[in-house]
């Protein structure tokens, strides 16, 4: 390899790269040595460390509270085996609420839940209205394990959260144990607020007072008077202050009612209306809570108690909190989260020790601690623990007194009604590119669809999966045997028969992992797709529809057009595009020229971040009030008289898309690499031969280059072509699908029916579609490109 | 338009292409080793996007891994070991399954072959989410929950996308070569393992390269199929992390875990670039 | 070293298309057999099918005393020399010698010479012994200095000689090429015939070659079979088939330049009528012709001459007139009559120069038209 006619400092450098190489190479393999040891040490120890005690599982989440309550929950928990030499609790905690319910439902799914775990009010009538819930109703009334456990000592309202009985929370059976409780207010900083010359708030302010403030402070040069998140429970709540709300008795969207509308159309107007009263909306960073640390906001809000630990980390002004501001009436809201047990769980009796342990009076009071919520306990709440003035908020009672005329925010069991009436609040109050009333009218038609759909009938007949299975063995005996007489039929001399023998043996791996781990899921979903199944209960639950979810996805689901139409816009520009600069790149690479290896890491390292750290980084570049993107793009536009699009927020709907397409080609770097293997196989004769022909560097590319790379650029084109129909991870974390539906891609609104909404069957049949889709047009570009395609040395 | 020009606009183009494709990572590095308050203010953008650290903090790295899992240091110990363990063992499975299949779709003729490879192609198209929660029933009667065989054991049955990429690339290769080695006395699995896998050197290369980013990144199977808290892997924990440390104020300590991420498939890179561009297959046949 | 015997063979791929049919021959122990015919002759899947890579669709093939139809190419005791050469690019030329005899050792497993001292010393003679016959196969071919080296540090001469010495390392009973000179240039083509000639000699195997190329079948072969459309026209040793071709394919196959063709009729006392010619044939060598039959009177161009005025034959224009140093050939145009000649040098005939050609008559051959243009066999 080494080059003899180099002189010395060449081979010095190429012995310093050759130690190099092999000093990683050991390092590396040293690392993966320690690994397997490591691993396989755990493992052995695990096998052996069995014991005979009775097992819980527990799993929980630490959001908000981070390391902190993970070493709460870990603390109470040891204590309790200790209490308990019979019982050992396995504890996981898969980190936010968002991995957290994810695990929950493939666990549930699977018909292997957690014994004990974090349920949410909002997802309680989702849960026990499936039957996922053991109802605690006999265990509270008959005994109390745990000394220091008295449902009597708890806030009545936390504890009417978890009750539920049809359809309706807040009476009848309980189903879990709060552990802690918040109601929500606003944070205010109060350097800014006496800058200003406006009066802390009072525990009974009203709107008036709220805006009169923020209006001052956003007076104040560079600050903006309040944050006002236009989250829906939220929203419900504020409603409920001016004595009204957005969904009424029977469950209706009031999409017409004047003080509905004329309560939210004031929100939108010191928002839109006025410059520095409310943010923009646009500049969507971080999360809201987040903005208040730069010490430029006036009010922060409403949020709940969680935000508490975070900002306690402020050093640099002086801050406390206010109760939800009074209108027509006072009124709060609840946020809490319970401990329940499963339906499923074989030991309900240590469950509920268990569970009555964790929201006992000591452990609530260690929790207190941390600050990030209130107990439900009362003494506890109203002890030292919690109530500490020398620790900011100095004001916490003001988190416990709305309590006697706060109540948890009751939403459908059919949690896509949230989710709906969320997005189009947010287009309508944070966005602003829908009217108050247009928000709430498409909301209200989509309700009303969803109730009178087929498919909410409650009299569905469930699946009849003995009957199905066996249609799929009999296909699939019938298959086999029509298999088995085509072989059979004409017999291959000996010598083809070996050969055929070792082609079949070669690919046998892929075959029984196809069968596996793809026919098999495959087929289930086929399966699942003409149901209406949870997801959260066993399969045996699911109920039959026919082609019913296809009916309503084709036939009433805008959502999925939508969809549908900004994948395919996304897809219609990032192929190209992306091919093009990855085809470029490739061919430019190819050049011989000093240092081209650094280009080539330069153009993939972007991929290999391919995950969370990307999408985290390019919603900053995004940004449009300081984004590097429209930092760039301003001045090339502004003296065109244009102005750089505002992304992902006000200019969504024509710019979302194709913000994402824009943020593909910095993963262009995969396609790249194959198209610069590919290049690398062309003959260096045929450039030769081009040469002499007098070809220019064009004519020789499209001469040469693209008929001798056309397999790699199909190759290339087909996998670009799945990949964008199957965007996901970007638009997960990055918009979420929002504005609206403006950046909502197929697998992500896919996700939210599966995952958010509980419609696994709609979901599945969603899946289908986008096979189809995706298998017509692979099958379309590959009959389009099949003279265009030139190949060597296929037989 | 002379050589010299040629090769100077080359250079300029890639240089601008460069730049704009590292700047993200470079952002990321930076804001990794800023102060939480110039980190948290470089991340909102505008005046102070900074091109370098005003001051550097390494201690962010050492604060940010410590606080990876319930026991300092141990969480961040136990996720790389485990994120090692499954990745290696997924490559080695995904590039020796995936070559062989590859390679039986190339160049050995059998009835059927044609058929199995369009439902190769068509299962590349299935999003990956319909196959989840049937894929975990799958799973549950195997009795492979809370062990990381769903996660390793596949890629032992090879992967649709690579098996394509190996069969474009083995299709290229001279037949005379395979028939040579059947007259030397081996079988087509003697032929897999001496003649094919080492002249796809380029071809595994990318596939391993790929195979490493894809599973070092992934999170929501080990989420799925992980239970207990030290199996965890680097992304879940990444992901746990940036849940709960996903405020402004603590962006360079997201940074700081983003990086130390990266960190193995950049070395990667580099060490299997030279494999990349040796496009071995080159001298095989007249040359 | 095998005799090969191949008993009415065939072979119909699965399209339909049949590309041998019916081929039997016997190649003996020793003999250096050519496969010659154009493109698409089905000589190169006869030698495919020889080899084991091609199944055999009809008839019986042995090598030796043994059947082979049904057995692997690897258990068939061949060796078979590439086109391209078929050098494993991965491995340096010693490797790719010794790497047909590593599948054939007895004791392949390190693992267990790590435990055995008796299996390890039969190891490392086993060892000893491949080295040896590489080694020995490279001095046979002059490789000795290349054996660390890649194929593709090779030129074409070099790679060739490896793809030889891959094959008489392992001893085989019979060696089998395809077009292996191909793709070398005219000097080096050369050589090489004379290398494989005498590598023939030397080691006494049995060879079965094929080309497209009847000089370099001529130059080669104990024997040549002469294929067209999957059916063998004519088989024998080089002089036979250029003296007594077969039938008018083999004629103007063989033999460069091309043998001249008339077409015509006999009249009565052998008189050959056509094309404007009127000659009679010397009775007593065709004594079979009867009047009035359609032939194709053929004549090599080493069988013409100049002529002076009373006996020629066919006069025109010298269009082209190669110097070949000893002898010159003469392309003569009459209309759209070309005839080729080749004359003694010396004559100071030019492009451009009219004259006239006389034929040895005993020396051409007649073709019956119709019937595959089989020879009319002289008496």
């Amino acid at each position: 390899m080494s080059d003899q006619t180099g002189n010395s400092s060449r081979s010095v450098t190429t012995i310093a790269g050759r130690v190099v190489r092999i000093t990683l190479l050991v390092l590396s393999l040293a690392l993966v040595a320690w690994a397997f040891v490591r691993v396989g040490v755990r493992e052995v120890f695990h096998a052996a460390g069995g014991d005979d005690r009775t097992e819980l599982v527990v799993m929980h989440w630490s959001g908000d509270g981070g390391p902190a309550e993970d070493a709460i929950v870990d603390r109470a928990l040891a204590r309790f085996e200790e209490a308990n030499p019979g019982i050992r609790v396995t504890r996981l905690n898969p980190g936010d609420a968002g991995s957290f319910y994810t695990k929950l439902q493939t666990m549930m799914a699977a018909g292997d839940p957690p014994d004990v775990f974090y349920v949410g009010a909002e997802r309680l009538a989702a849960y026990a209205d499936a039957g996922l819930l053991l109802s605690l109703d006999e265990r509270t009334n008959s005994n109390s394990t745990a000394e220091d456990f008295n449902l009597q000592d708890f806030y009545p309202s936390t504890v009417d959260a978890f009750r539920f009985e049809d359809g309706q929370v807040g009476s009848g059976s309980l189903w879990g144990i709060p552990k802690d409780f918040t109601t929500v207010g606003f944070y205010y900083n109060r350097d800014l607020l006496e800058q200003a010359g406006v009066p802390e708030p009072s525990s009974d302010w009203t709107w008036d007072d709220f805006i009169a403030s923020a209006r001052a402070v956003g007076k104040l040069p560079e600050c903006t008077g309040a944050e006002f998140v236009s989250w829906a429970s939220m929203v419900r709540a504020v409603l409920w202050t001016e004595g009204t709300d957005l969904i009424d008795a029977e469950g209706n969207i009031r999409a017409d009612d004047p003080r509905v509308i004329e309560v939210l159309d004031r929100i939108r107007s010191w928002r839109h209306d006025e410059d520095g009263t409310l943010t923009s909306g646009r500049s969507e960073t971080a999360n809201p809570a987040s903005r208040f640390l730069g010490g430029k906001l006036g009010f922060a809000g409403p949020f709940g108690r969680w935000v508490v630990p975070t900002y306690r980390t402020i050093e640099d002004f002086q801050w406390d909190y206010a109760p939800l501001p009074r209108g027509e009436t006072s009124a709060n809201m609840i946020a809490t989260v319970a401990w329940s047990i499963s339906s499923r769980t074989e030991h309900p009796e240590e469950a509920w020790q268990l569970v009555s342990w964790l929201t006992g009076a000591t452990t609530q009071a260690e929790q207190a601690e941390l600050g990030l919520a209130v107990p439900t306990n009362r003494m506890v709440a109203e002890g030292d623990s919690f109530i500490d003035p020398s620790t900011p908020p100095s004001r916490d009672r003001d988190f416990i007194e709305p309590v006697e005329h706060a109540r948890v925010v009751p939403w459908s069991t059919n949690p896509a009604l949230e989710g709906t009436v969320a997005k189009r609040l947010d287009q309508a109050l944070r966005t602003g590119d829908l009217s108050v009333k247009d928000a709430l009218g498409q909301a209200g038609d989509w309700w009303d669809q969803e109730r009178n759909s087929p498919l909410a009938s409650t009299t569905l007949p469930g699946m009849p999966w003995l009957w199905i299975v066996g249609v799929f063995i009999v296909g699939i005996v019938i298959a086999l045997a029509i298999g088995w007489w085509l072989l059979r039929r004409n017999r291959p001399d000996p010598a083809s028969a070996t050969e055929e023998r070792s082609g079949w043996l070669l690919v046998s791996p892929w075959i029984i992992g196809f069968i596996l781990f793809m026919a098999v899921p495959i087929l289930l979903s086929l399966a699942l797709s003409v149901t209406r199944w949870s997801g959260i209960t066993t399969l045996d639950e699911a109920d039959f529809v026919g082609l019913g979810n296809y009916g309503h996805l084709l036939g009433h689901d805008d959502v999925f057009w939508r969809s549908l139409e900004v994948t395919g816009v996304y897809a219609l520009l990032a192929v190209p595009i992306g091919q093009v600069v990855a085809l470029l790149g490739a061919v430019l690479m190819n050049v011989k020229i000093r240092g081209v290896s650094l280009f080539r890491a330069a153009w993939y390292l972007p991929s290999i971040l391919a995950g969370v750290g990307m999408a985290v980084l390019f919603r900053w570049v995004f940004n449009a009030e300081n984004g590097l993107m429209n930092v760039i793009l301003d001045p090339v536009l502004s003296p065109l008289g244009l102005e750089p699009p505002d992304w992902f927020v006000r200019d969504a709907e024509n710019f979302g898309g194709p913000a994402f397409a824009i943020m593909s080609l910095w993963l262009v770097g995969g396609s790249m690499m194959i198209y610069l293997a590919g290049l690398q196989n062309v003959p260096r004769s045929l450039y030769e031969a081009a040469e002499i022909d007098r070809a220019g560097p064009f004519r020789r590319f499209f001469s040469v280059t693209l008929p001798m790379i056309s397999p790699v650029i199909l190759f290339n084109v087909i996998m670009s072509l799945i990949g964008s129909f199957q965007v996901f991870t970007q638009a997960f974390v990055m918009t979420g699908g929002g504005p609206g539906d403006h950046t909502r891609f197929y697998v992500l609104y896919l996700y939210n029916q599966a995952f958010d909404f509980y419609e696994m069957g709609y979901a599945s049949a969603m899946a289908w579609l986008l096979l189809l889709i995706i298998l017509g047009l692979t099958m379309l570009t590959l009959r389009g490109s099949a003279r265009l395609v030139h190949y060597e040395g296929l037989r | 338009m002379g050589r010299w020009t040629g090769r100077f606009l080359v250079g300029l183009a890639l240089t601008i292409g460069s730049v704009a494709m590292l700047f993200p990572l470079w952002w990321m590095l930076v804001i990794s080793l800023e102060s939480p308050q110039r980190a948290g203010a470089a991340a909102e953008g505008g005046g102070s996007i900074a091109v370098w650290p005003e001051e550097i903090h390494w201690s962010n790295y050492s604060e940010a891994l410590k606080q990876i899992g319930t026991e300092p240091w141990q969480g961040f110990f136990d996720a790389l070991a485990n994120s090692i363990v499954i990745t290696v063992l997924v490559v080695i499975g995904t590039v020796l399954s995936s070559s062989l299949v590859g390679f039986a779709f190339a160049r050995i003729n059998f009835r059927g072959r044609k058929f199995m490879f369009l439902v190769m192609l068509a299962t590349m198209m299935l999003p990956a989410q319909v196959t989840m929660i049937p894929l975990f029933l799958v799973f549950r009667s195997l009795g492979w929950i809370d062990t990381i065989l769903p996660l390793v054991i596949p890629a032992f049955f090879g992967s649709a996308f690579f098996i394509f990429m190996y069969r474009q690339f083995i299709a290229q290769i001279s037949e005379s070569l395979i028939e040579a080695a059947r007259i030397d006395g081996y079988g087509m699995l003697g032929i897999w393992w001496r003649i094919i896998l080492p002249m796809c050197k380029p071809v595994t290369a990318i596939t391993a390269i790929f195979t490493f980013i894809f599973v070092w990144n992934d999170f929501l199977g080990p989420l799925i199929y992980l239970h207990s808290d030290d199996q965890s892997t680097l992304a879940l924990a990444l992901n746990s992390f940036r849940n709960q440390y996903g405020g402004l104020e603590n962006v360079h300590l997201l940074m700081a875990v983003s990086v130390v991420t990266m960190i193995p498939c950049v070395v990667l890179f580099f060490a299997a670039q030279r494999a990349f561009v040796e496009g071995i297959g080159a001298g095989a046949v007249k040359g | 070293m095998a005799n090969v015997r191949l008993q009415s063979i065939g072979k119909t791929y699965p399209g339909g298309v049949r590309a041998v049919d019916n081929l039997s021959l016997e190649i003996a122990d020793g003999e250096f057999v050519v496969l010659v015919g154009p493109s698409g002759c089905g000589k190169s899947t006869t030698l495919r099918m020889i080899a084991g890579l091609e199944s055999i669709t009809d008839g019986t093939l042995f090598i030796g005393d043994r059947q082979v139809n049904g057995v692997a190419a690897r258990d068939r005791d061949i060796a078979m020399v590439f086109q391209d050469y078929a050098l494993y690019p991965h491995m340096n030329v010693g490797r790719n010698l010794s790497f047909g005899l590593l599948r054939r050792r007895k004791y392949p497993s390190r693992l267990r010479a790590l435990f055995s001292g008796a299996y390890r010393t039969h190891r490392r003679e086993e060892r000893r012994a491949i080295a040896d016959r590489v080694a020995q196969a490279a001095s046979v071919l002059g490789l000795e200095d290349l054996l660390d080296r890649h194929p593709r540090a090779l030129s074409g001469g070099q790679r060739q000689r490896v793809a030889l010495g891959r094959a008489i390392v392992r001893d085989p009973s019979v060696f089998l090429l395809d077009e292996p000179l191909s793709n070398l240039d005219a000097k080096l083509r050369g050589e090489m015939r004379t290398e494989l000639r005498r590598l023939h000699r030397q080691l006494g195997a049995t060879m079965v070659h094929v080309t497209h190329d009847q000089e370099e079948a001529m130059t080669l072969g104990d024997r040549l079979v002469v294929m067209k459309d999957g059916v063998v026209q004519q088989c024998g040793p080089p002089a036979e088939l250029y003296e007594h071709p077969a039938n008018r394919f083999v004629a103007s196959f063989i033999g460069t330049p091309e043998m001249n063709f008339l077409e015509g009729v006999i009249e009565d006392g052998s008189v050959f009528v056509g094309e404007g010619h009127r000659f009679a044939l010397p009775k007593d060598r065709w004594s079979s012709l009867s009047v009035g039959q359609q032939v194709t009177l053929g004549i090599r161009p080493e069988h013409l001459a100049l002529a002076t005025e009373g006996d020629a034959m066919f006069t025109g224009e010298a269009e082209v007139v190669e110097q070949l140093g000893d002898r010159t050939d003469v392309i003569l145009a009459n209309g759209n009559r070309r005839m080729t000649a080749r004359i003694a040098s010396g004559s100071g005939l030019r492009e451009g120069d009219s004259a006239s050609l006389r034929a040895d008559l005993n020396q051409a051959h007649v073709f019956v038209v119709g019937d595959g243009e089989n020879r009319v066999e002289t008496t």
